[in-house]
């Protein structure tokens, strides 16, 4: 459900017993302030950063993470939310990844293909658990992927839906897999 | 113009003052408007109206700046309350918390104030759990023979229960249980097919536990009243603390202000900082307060018959501390010296979660702001091993795990599990009581000051062996319900309490049955000025283990109601 549909839903509900006028509603619906600019990462890391976003969610009959502005979204937060030693940990991991594809590839990880791609994070990410470390850099890099693309605009009107006034409550929906989930 | 007898202007006099538009302010202003006085309103933060000042209460995840997460900058200005992992954490919530940079005070042990300076005050962002006292938590101090007796008891109070459940729209199920008695309820929120099986689990396993709906303040069927207010039905959004359009949740700017506002007897005055009462030393009664303004910084005094302190338990406790008398010293307006003690709180952060791996074909529909409730059982039915007094649960099986779960790969696999659902989630999260001890206390530091001259806060409280035994069987008994359910991957969690994290902090101007005893008479009356109520948190004589913000609104009513009528017979 877009915005729009939303304010419509309000006064539908309401009608007349709305304590505002619609146009109130319309005006808390405007975006707030986005002129953050991310600034954090070099033209490289981005480029690298895309490429691994794609493959934690890549596109399938549904956008894939660059058609949802995962990585645009991914620098903000990870420039803005993140204390210095968390950044490090994913923007030496960004680095470190091309560094290693060009010594045992001769390819940056953007330019190999994405079967390939997907083998090396696999492997990055069983010894990463195989070694039990705590917030390494897949699995920090997966989790944030994963909430941006959650709470872009096109995953959460494509992959899922997110109703911003549900209207009803039930405890027990039916669900099979497949099924599209709400956030 | 009419100058008075101490040569202020007449037009900042009223008959009556309320000092905070919390909870609890916002009743006592419907209250006295409604019986026809003319009432101040003062609140010391800034305006918030309703509805039009909620700015995110329309906004998309993606229309938030970092999606709803707190940046690094904007939490350097709530480090104090972000040390509780919630409230300020969230980008969508955090502009009605207070910046702890403007608003310092002193912990001498830890102590988390959340603290919201605006209209409404924590109305907006309050947990909306409303449950009832019952008898024998009126008579627990009595009983156990600690810190002072209740001066009332329940049957005094269920009228007004039912008074405030009738106008606020509570939800919740009957279930006529001693312990915890019913409100007049609009209809339950459903429980989730996960918490069916647990409350089977549960309820035949142990004779004396219970899984309930949880009781909170969102209207589910409005009435007529309510309507009229521009209160709707929830829409199952659970984006409550962000201000809600539809006034569908309690709050003194959807509901009572909005009363109060109708009667045309309300003067509400933003940014005054009340920082003390002027005090008749002739009358032994307060004439009016002193209020700084907040942006102009510039003192000002205003007047009435009788004044409601409503600006929250430490707030209020301070202004009566700052009360300079002759007649009561230094200390404040009280001679019993238990002004400031007995501070309390709901320990929490304790109990066990895990995930439910039956009901799989079934799965949830809209965000439902409530949860199941575990009414007291420990020292009822069931013995508590080295304490007294009790806890409930909140918490349940909301919903199913879903895209944040840990899943491991990439690609078309990845997203295949990423985009659908995975086991419920449950958990069960203890509220304890805290017992009353003359050594948790607050006072004012004598030398810090605020940017507005007034005295800092200190605080220095802590907990007892009582507190900590409770909460082993907080956490066990959690981990054991969530077992019987055959819940898996159990998990239970455990912290040291600290004061404050409850968000209900309580006590400090303890009603009691005595002037020697306590700082308030059995109608929130300051025995040392008895045309001065308060009715915030500060009067709770003790805790009990349940949110306590249904019960300060009962007990506003009822001393409105009596302020009123000892006015009209000329006793104040």
């Amino acid at each position: 459900m877009q915005r729009r549909e939303a304010v419509k839903i309000f006064t539908a509900v309401f009608g007349a017993s709305l304590a505002v006028p619609e146009t109130v509603f319309a005006r808390l619906a405007e975006p707030m302030d986005m002129g953050i600019k991310p600034t954090l990462l070099s033209s490289k890391q981005r480029k690298t950063l895309a490429a691994v976003a794609e493959c934690i969610i890549p596109k399938t009959d549904t956008p894939g993470a660059i058609e949802a502005g995962v990585p645009r979204w991914f620098e903000i937060l990870l420039q803005d939310c993140y204390k210095p030693d968390a950044q490090k940990v994913i923007m030496d991991g960004l680095t470190n990844l091309d560094a290693e594809c060009k010594t045992k590839h001769g390819s940056t990880f953007a330019k190999l293909k994405m079967p390939q791609q997907i083998e090396i994070l696999t492997a990055m990410e069983k010894a990463e658990r195989d070694a039990n470390v705590r917030g390494g850099f897949i699995r920090a890099t997966k989790d944030l992927v994963k909430s941006c693309y959650a709470n872009s605009e096109v995953g959460a009107s494509t992959a899922f839906e997110y109703q911003l006034a549900p209207g009803r409550w039930s405890g027990e929906e039916l669900y099979k897999m497949g099924d599209k989930i709400y956030l | 113009m009419q100058i008075n007898h101490n040569g202020v202007v007449a037009e900042n006099t009223y008959d009556a003052i309320v000092v905070g538009s919390g909870i609890s302010g916002g009743w006592a202003a419907k209250e006295l408007t409604e019986k026809g006085l003319k009432v101040l309103v003062l609140e010391r933060g800034r305006d918030l109206r309703h509805v039009v000042d909620y700015q995110t209460t329309m906004s998309m995840p993606w229309d938030l700046p970092h999606q709803g997460k707190s940046s690094e900058e904007s939490l350097k200005q709530q480090s104090v309350q972000a040390r509780t992992g919630y409230t300020v954490q969230n980008e969508a919530t955090a502009y009605l918390f207070v910046k702890d940079t403007e608003h310092p005070y002193i912990e001498k042990r830890r102590f988390d104030w959340m603290r919201g300076y605006h209209k409404g005050g924590r109305s907006i962002t309050w947990g909306k759990q409303s449950y009832r006292w019952s008898q024998m938590d009126f008579e627990a101090n009595a009983k156990d023979g600690i810190a002072t007796p209740w001066p009332v008891n329940y049957d005094e109070i269920a009228p007004w229960y039912s008074y405030v459940e009738r106008y606020v729209g509570v939800s919740g199920s009957v279930e006529n249980l001693p312990q915890l008695p019913d409100s007049d309820f609009q209809p339950a929120m459903d429980l989730t097919a996960a918490e069916k099986v647990l409350k089977r689990a549960v309820e035949s396993k142990w004779k004396g536990r219970k899984i309930i709906p949880g009781r909170a303040a969102h209207l589910t069927a409005p009435t007529q009243e309510q309507l009229a207010l521009g209160r709707g039905k929830c829409q199952y959004r659970n984006l409550c603390s962000r201000g809600c359009p539809y006034g569908a949740y309690f709050s003194s700017n959807g509901a009572t202000l909005i009363s109060a506002e109708r009667t045309g007897n309300m003067t509400f005055r933003p940014h005054s900082i009340v920082g003390s009462l002027i005090y008749d030393e002739a009358t032994g009664k307060a004439k009016g307060v002193n209020v700084i303004d907040e942006v102009s910084k510039q003192p000002m005094e205003f007047f009435a018959k009788i004044i409601f302190l409503n600006a929250s338990c430490i707030a209020s406790t301070s202004i009566l501390m700052n009360t300079k008398t002759q007649r009561y010293g230094a200390a404040g307006l009280d001679e019993s010296g238990s002004l400031g003690r007995y501070l309390m709180d709901h320990h929490l952060g304790v109990g066990a979660s895990g995930i439910f791996e039956g009901e799989l074909d079934k799965t949830t529909f809209g965000r439902r702001p409530n949860g199941v409730y575990v009414p007291r059982y420990r020292n009822l039915h069931e013995e508590g091993k080295g304490y007294i007094r009790g806890f409930g649960y909140q918490g349940g099986a909301a919903g199913r795990q879903g895209w944040s779960r840990d899943i491991m790969g990439f690609g078309e696999d990845f997203k295949k599990q990423y985009t659908s659902l995975g086991p419920w989630s449950v958990n069960l999260g203890g509220f304890g009581e805290w017992l009353p001890y003359k050594d948790n206390m607050m006072f004012l530091s004598p030398d810090k000051k605020d940017q507005w001259g007034l005295p800092q806060v200190v605080v220095d409280a802590g907990y007892t062996s009582n507190e900590v035994n409770m909460r082993k069987d907080m956490m066990n008994d959690a981990a054991e319900m969530l077992e019987a359910m055959g819940a898996k991957n159990i998990t239970t969690n455990t912290s040291e309490p600290a004061l404050g994290l409850g968000i209900h902090e309580m006590g400090t101007a303890r009603m009691g049955t005595d002037r020697k005893n306590s700082v308030l008479n059995k109608w929130n009356q300051v025995w040392a000025a008895p045309n001065v109520f308060v009715t915030d948190g500060a009067f709770m004589t003790s805790a009990n283990c349940v949110n306590p913000s249904l019960t300060y609104m009962a007990f506003t009513a009822r001393a409105a109601d009596y302020a009123v009528s000892e006015l009209k017979k000329g006793n104040l």
